[in-house]
């Protein structure tokens, strides 16, 4: 009987091998499957391989091929050293700048065995990395001077650093962001630098983070936690995702709180090398960081990327309209044109028919009642930004309890004014104003005394375009946005504050612009109240009609 | 320390392939199937490995053309834009940009655009590639091709790309392409091969996880096969092994009706009839011993009667007339030679019946031969023959009995004596490790070879008109035969007419030992058969 049964079972198990064997194939039906996130992938980065000089060529030609062979950084830009005689090679330093150069330059020789290169130019990075680009081109005029070498030209006199065309610019050097604290050591606060990829990255952002933060982020607008004598020691390794930076010998005094936050500085500023970790020394000898000292500060980014609205009577977040604790009756009471909302969520400003009022959970109280005021801001210490749209310059910080200070500013005083923001992180300030020189799009610092706001600081210009200017807000930490109008249609462009403009989307009767959590979540309200979100695909109606769109900080 | 014996697992091996039939035949098979699945394996691998390497190739060739054309376009664009404002400088990264964006390019390849070597006017747009090491990935060969190309086709050829673990397949396809206002430029791309590779090595596992399998399942169905076949054969073996052994009651067990079952049933027929003419014989001889044996029993009694009978009429042989005395005497030496006789049959008798038992005990030799030698001196001063003993060895105390021993002995010089023909008789004694020896040569009249074969027959005379003196029953030779095979010895002979004979006696030192040669030479004078 048992034979029976294995009989069987074997015929069982030959039949379902067959059937299995013979399923298998390349299938011709199916149901839907979902694939994976459609990217378009920017990056496409690319080496260059330039030739030393030719044998027998005119001193223009050499020019020429220098620029061409200045695109290749490898090993100290030997190859653009080998166009110099020996003396100037030692001598001329190729980090100290670079010129981002628009249009193709034609050298021309002077004779004098000079050549001049006139160098159409709008943007420049310095020594430590700090961009500038300007509104418009200008020229800028170069001089090279030749010897004769064993009867070969070679430049004998040259201006430091390099000129780049835009699109070699773009492809060798790579926007680094360098981070330093809000003056209460809670945020980070970006310091975007440009430095060329390669091996010595790491080396040139120790050395320009121990520099400081630039001109207008100083005079106490960011802290930054390495005090003012350290200097870079020897490179910075990097094994397994372990940066080990090197310090002077100054740097062994230093406390331990401040070696805690100088960590904090190096992991962010390092981490988009795939740095994790972060082992300090002092001229070899390690300093030590023990896990209470660790400093866990980040970027401020919003709270809630959800949308805040006041739709009909409610004032919440879309969709489900969920109300804030305290206050979301007491904005809708105020029937106002824009609300903010602070980063503990607890208060709000609303701009209303009577002016600016702050609502908090005790009730809600008239800061501002001047004409003509803008969407007002608040900033990490609670207190009210407003300004009137006629004088750039009247802006007025309101504290919580209800005394108005006045800020001053280098805003010219007759420009028309769209659009104040305070950053999330509460140091710096955005300004969007239409002068009779054009449209400004300004930066500034917030410089404080023990967290009461006294002054902007310089102001920085952004390339901002010529359209006509309706409202600006911070994308993230870095970057802000403006929206503008050219008649036609509006156009959103994205600024990287000590960067180049990018991501440009338009749209149609767009009235207010919020940001909050990087580009992901760019929105604004059009005058019927229809809010659109930014998409990979444009700017789409997220289905909801209100009131108010409210900034989140 | 142990150390992997390479030698005795050989040695065990051949002798397993040489007792065992299943072994045998598995491993045959396990190697012929292991031959034609490695065969056809590598035909798998190979033809599947070139169709890989062929469709990838033509795929990427697609690809590559679709590239060229691409790169062509975009530098075409630039001349026929802007006229004068046209970006020279850019054109190349533009179409470095616009071919990794298209579907030309798949993950890991590299892209090179080179201006073609030995041109003139301004080197702008310069060489670009993915990495600094791509361009040494390009041959010159290959680079001399797509320069000197005049029909606008794609040139390929596999590389190997080195990484940190040895070097990854690829593939670099090279065409040219013409930038307007500036010159002729190459454009490669390098294409890796490696997760192509990566199947081809998937498919070469999966053949030999496959092709092991297989070959260890026919093993182990064959192991199956062959025990259905080997298993009665076995059996068969081990049956007529027990019958050999002697237990005639073994038979293979028949079942069904195939070859094996003929096999069995004839077997078992076979061993029928052998233990039924075995058993018959055995009751047959026994019947005949017990018939010898009876019959020298119901002999004796009356033998007794004559026996005494005649010693009274010999004791008064005097008192008869002179014919009746030696009747007398001729009564009584018959008398006792049928006695002599009739003993000898009985021993033989218990020879035959297998009733008689050997009593060593530690005898040395030497001294009986020479106890034995004296005895039969008189015997030999009558006939004029000499006696003598050589005993180079054979001093130690070998485990005989005694008694047969020396009848041996005593029957030996005896017919030495009555065939020597006066001459001297010489007996010798040896021994080695294992054996001793005692050998009776005399120089007497001999025997033919004929003779030589029937001398230890029963009642079988050499010469039967010969005068007997020592009143031989014809069985002496017999007994002694008898004697020397209880003691496991051997009994040998040695005769060429008129030169003598001699008999040579083997026995083993210890009971139980096994002869394998005598210490004596047979004849141990150096006297040799062939010379005749």
């Amino acid at each position: 009987m048992s034979r029976n049964r294995t009989l069987r079972a074997v015929v069982v198990a030959l039949l379902s091998c067959l059937a299995l064997a013979g399923c298998v194939s390349i299938p011709t039906s199916g149901g839907v499957n979902v694939g994976p996130k459609v990217v378009n992938k920017g990056d496409n980065p690319f080496v260059t391989d330039p030739l030393g000089p030719p044998h027998n060529a005119s001193r223009t030609e050499l020019v020429n091929d220098f620029l061409q062979a200045l695109t290749s950084s490898e090993h100290n830009y030997s190859v653009a050293r080998q166009f110099l005689t020996a003396k100037a090679a030692q001598g001329w330093d190729p980090t100290q700048s670079v010129l981002v150069r628009e249009k193709p330059a034609t050298p021309q020789d002077i004779g004098d065995q000079t050549v001049d290169l006139a160098v159409s130019t709008k943007a420049s990075v310095n020594s430590l990395g700090v961009y500038v680009e300007q509104s418009t081109d200008s020229t800028q005029t170069l001089s090279y001077n030749f010897i004769k070498v064993k009867g070969q030209w070679r430049i004998s006199d040259l201006p430091d650093g390099i000129v780049l065309s835009r699109t070699s610019f773009e492809n060798s050097f790579q926007a680094y962001p360098l981070y330093f604290f809000d003056p209460e050591y809670t945020y980070l606060v970006p310091d975007v630098r440009w430095f060329p990829t390669g091996s010595t990255v790491q080396d040139r952002i120790v050395k320009a983070l121990l520099a400081g933060p630039t001109d207008w982020l100083q005079q106490g607008v960011v802290a930054t936690a390495f005090p003012a004598g350290v200097q870079p020691g020897s490179p910075v390794t990097i094994t397994d995702s372990t940066a080990s930076v090197d310090f002077s010998a100054s740097a062994a005094s230093v406390k331990a709180p401040a070696l805690g936050r100088m960590q904090r500085q190096l992991e962010a500023s390092l981490a988009s090398l795939n740095i994790t970790n972060v082992a300090m020394t002092a001229r070899g000898a390690p300093l030590p960081v023990s896990d209470s000292q660790q400093n866990h500060a980040v970027p401020a980014v919003a709270v809630n990327p959800a949308a805040l609205v006041q739709k009909g009577k409610q004032f919440g977040f879309f969709p489900g309209m969920q109300a804030i604790g305290g206050i979301s009756s007491q904005v809708v009471a105020l029937n106002g044109t824009a609300a903010t909302l602070d980063r503990s969520q607890a208060n709000a400003a609303v701009l209303a028919k009577g002016g600016v009022y702050l609502v908090t959970s005790s009730g809600t109280k008239l800061v501002d009642s001047r004409p003509n005021l803008i969407a007002p801001s608040i900033d990490t210490f609670g207190y009210v930004w407003s300004v009137p749209s006629s004088d750039a310059s009247a802006i007025v910080a309101t504290g919580p309890d209800g005394v108005p200070h006045p800020i001053s500013s280098g805003l010219p005083s007759g420009a028309t004014i769209v659009a104040l923001d305070v950053s999330h992180d509460g140091t710096r300030m955005l300004a969007y104003l239409a002068t009779s020189s054009g449209p400004q799009l300004v930066v500034a610092g917030i410089i404080r005394r023990a967290g009461l706001p006294t002054s902007l600081g310089d102001l920085l210009q952004l390339p901002v375009s010529s359209a006509q200017p309706i409202d600006a807000a911070w994308v993230d930490s870095s970057t802000v946005a403006a929206l503008g109008s050219d008649g036609a249609e509006d156009t959103v462009v994205s600024y990287l504050i000590g960067g180049s403009p990018s991501d440009t989307s338009t749209t149609e009767g767009a009235i207010h612009l919020i940001g909050g959590q990087g580009a992901d979540s760019l929105r604004l309200i059009t005058q019927d109240g229809a809010v659109q979100e930014l998409r990979a695909s444009g700017w789409q109606n997220i289905n909801v009609a209100a009131s108010i769109l409210a900034t989140q900080q | 320390m142990r150390y992997f014996d390479w030698r005795g697992w050989l040695r065990q091996g051949l002798r397993l392939w040489r007792t065992s039939l299943l072994t045998r035949t598995i491993a045959t098979t396990l190697i012929l199937s292991a031959v034609a699945v490695t065969i056809i394996g590598a035909y798998i691998a190979i033809s599947v490995g070139n169709n890989l390497f062929d469709s990838r190739r033509d795929q990427l060739l697609a690809q590559a053309n679709r590239a060229t054309a691409t790169v062509q376009n975009a530098f075409n664009n630039l001349t026929t834009g802007q006229g004068s404002t046209v970006n020279i400088e850019d054109a190349t990264s533009t179409a470095y940009t616009d071919v990794l964006q298209s579907s030309a390019s798949t993950a890991n390849s590299q892209i090179a655009i080179l201006r073609t070597p030995g041109q003139s006017g301004p080197r702008i747009p310069i060489d670009l590639s993915t990495f600094s090491s791509t361009k040494s990935l390009i041959s010159k060969a290959l680079r001399k091709e797509v320069a000197e190309s005049t029909t606008s086709r794609v040139y390929w050829q596999s590389i190997g790309i080195p990484t940190a673990t040895g070097r990854q397949p690829a593939i670099v396809i090279g065409s040219s392409v013409i930038l307007p206002k500036s010159g002729q430029y190459e454009l490669y791309l390098i294409y890796n091969l490696s997760d192509s590779e990566q199947t081809l090595n998937f498919v070469q596992s999966t053949l030999v996880f496959g092709g092991l399998a297989l070959i260890l399942l026919i093993g182990a169905v064959t192991w199956v096969v062959v025990r259905l076949v080997v298993g009665p054969v076995r059996v068969a073996a081990e049956t007529a092994q027990k019958l050999a052994a002697g237990e005639l009651e073994q038979r293979i067990p028949e079942r069904g009706d195939d070859v094996i079952a003929t096999l069995a049933r004839s077997f078992n027929g076979m061993a029928d009839s052998l233990q039924r003419q075995i058993v018959q014989l055995a009751t047959l001889s026994q019947v005949q011993q017990r018939f010898v044996s009876d019959v020298s029993h119901e002999l004796r009694t009356p033998l007794t009667t004559i026996r005494l009978a005649g010693d009274v009429l010999y004791d008064q042989r005097d008192a008869f007339p002179p014919a009746t005395a030696r009747t007398a005497e001729l009564l009584r030496t018959q008398v006792q030679r049928f006695e002599i006789l009739l003993a000898d049959l009985l021993e033989m008798s218990r020879y035959d019946a297998g009733a008689v038992e050997v009593d060593t005990e530690p005898t040395n030799l030497v001294r009986l031969v020479e106890d034995a030698v004296e005895s039969v001196a008189s015997l030999a001063e009558t006939k004029g023959s000499q006696l003598r003993v050589i005993a180079p060895g054979g001093y130690f105390e070998a485990e005989v009995e005694a008694r047969r021993i020396r009848r041996i002995l005593q029957n030996l010089l005896a017919n030495a004596i009555d065939h020597g023909e006066g001459k001297p008789i010489i007996v010798y004694v040896d021994s080695d490790e294992t054996a001793v020896a005692l050998a009776v040569r005399d120089f007497g009249v001999g025997m033919t070879p004929a003779a030589m074969e029937r001398v230890f027959d029963r009642f079988w005379r050499a010469d039967p008109s010969r005068q007997r003196t020592t009143g031989g029953t014809g069985l002496g030779l017999a007994i002694s035969l008898e004697d020397a095979a209880l003691h496991g010895g051997w009994l040998e002979v040695w005769s060429a007419p008129n030169e003598g004979s001699c008999f040579r006696l083997t026995l083993p030192r210890k009971v139980g030992g096994v002869l394998r040669s005598s210490p004596l030479e047979l004849p141990p004078d150096g006297t040799d058969d062939s010379d005749e």
